[in-house]
């Protein structure tokens, strides 16, 4: 009797054993898959990081680090493939929107024909698909701000937003 | 002798609880670093972009949003343009205006702007007061800047300081 009782509980000992390494494989396979899930967003929050920087300063942007400013914006977003031209030194896969908070409360996209009675500027047109955002809040020189009827060049606030979509 | 399957199995038991509370510790930790950097970022572009706008006076003690700061430390009743309101005003309702706008501070903190000027009493404050005697998740970004005030040169201190709601 007392072999069988112990052969018994080396039995259920082995079976616990293997139903804990079998534990431990799930956790080691869902910790790899987790790391290079992480490893994935740390990535595309990288290059999210990188475009927003890069952004609000490169000279085709702004007038100086972080203020951007709106005849270049109008010029370079009414640009048709604005993105093709970008790629070599933005990449792809990538939006961008600049967005003054005025008074008028509503959204008006910036064209040249109804510049300078306009908010905003998009590049490379948001998609219905996955992407990592940030936005920061930014300046925008408005080079013909209308007060009454004089014309004064002031700096607005706003915010960016780029975006880098998962591939 | 009895026990010892038991006890051996427990043991295992509990290294594993240990690896497992381990991983989640880690992955958790990674997560919120890179939140905090960008975070950071946000609140340094907030407070300098705000300085930086302009209000709609030409006036120079009222131009931008640190001119009207400047002016509260140096003349606070002083009038831009046509304004009914004295500067300090001006600049207190200004702050809270444009910082209102962005909609992740305005749902997600509570905001606290003070501008002081060392070995003075009086300060430049606008926001949620609270936001000093609490102790949460707060993000801190801090400016300088070098104004006249009556004849004299001083330099102004402010501090833009985001707290969890």
């Amino acid at each position: 009797m007392k072999g069988q009782m112990e052969l018994m509980e080396y039995l259920f000992l082995t079976v616990f054993v293997i139903l804990i390494i079998i534990v431990l494989m799930f956790f080691i396979t869902g910790w790899q898959v987790t790391q290079s899930g992480i490893e994935r967003t740390k990535e595309v929050s990288d290059e999210v990081t990188f475009l927003m920087k890069k952004f609000s300063t490169m000279d085709y942007f702004v007038k100086e680090d972080g203020v951007f400013d709106d005849a270049k914006l109008t010029v370079l977003s009414s640009m048709e493939n604005v993105c093709e031209e970008l790629r070599p030194i933005l990449g792809s896969n990538w939006f961008a929107t600049i967005t003054v908070f005025d008074e008028s409360g509503s959204i008006k996209v910036c064209t040249e024909s109804n510049y300078p009675d306009c908010n905003h500027w998009s590049f490379c047109k948001k998609e219905n698909r996955d992407f990592v955002s940030r936005k920061l809040p930014v300046n925008i020189y408005r080079n013909t701000n209308r007060i009454g009827d004089s014309i004064f060049a002031k700096n607005d606030i706003g915010v960016l937003e780029v975006g880098f979509y998962e591939i | 002798m009895k026990y010892r399957g038991q006890s051996t199995l427990i043991l295992i038991l509990i290294v594993i609880m240990i690896f497992l509370g381990l991983g989640i510790f880690l992955l958790s930790f990674a997560g919120s670093i890179q939140k905090e950097e960008y975070m950071n970022t946000y609140t340094n572009n907030l407070l300098l972009s705000l300085l930086r706008t302009d209000t709609g006076y030409q006036d120079a003690s009222c131009k931008q949003i640190s001119d009207l700061i400047g002016c509260s430390f140096s003349n606070p009743n002083w009038h831009c343009g046509e304004a009914g309101s004295g500067c300090k005003e001006i600049g207190e309702n200004l702050v809270d205006h444009y910082i209102n706008k962005f909609d992740d501070v305005k749902n997600k903190y509570n905001y606290l702007l003070v501008a002081r000027v060392e070995g003075r009493t009086d300060t430049f404050v606008v926001g949620n007061e609270s936001v000093l005697e609490n102790r949460g998740d707060r993000l801190t970004a801090n400016e300088v800047l070098l104004k006249d005030i009556r004849g004299r040169q001083y330099y102004i201190k402010i501090t833009l300081i985001l707290e969890k709601k």
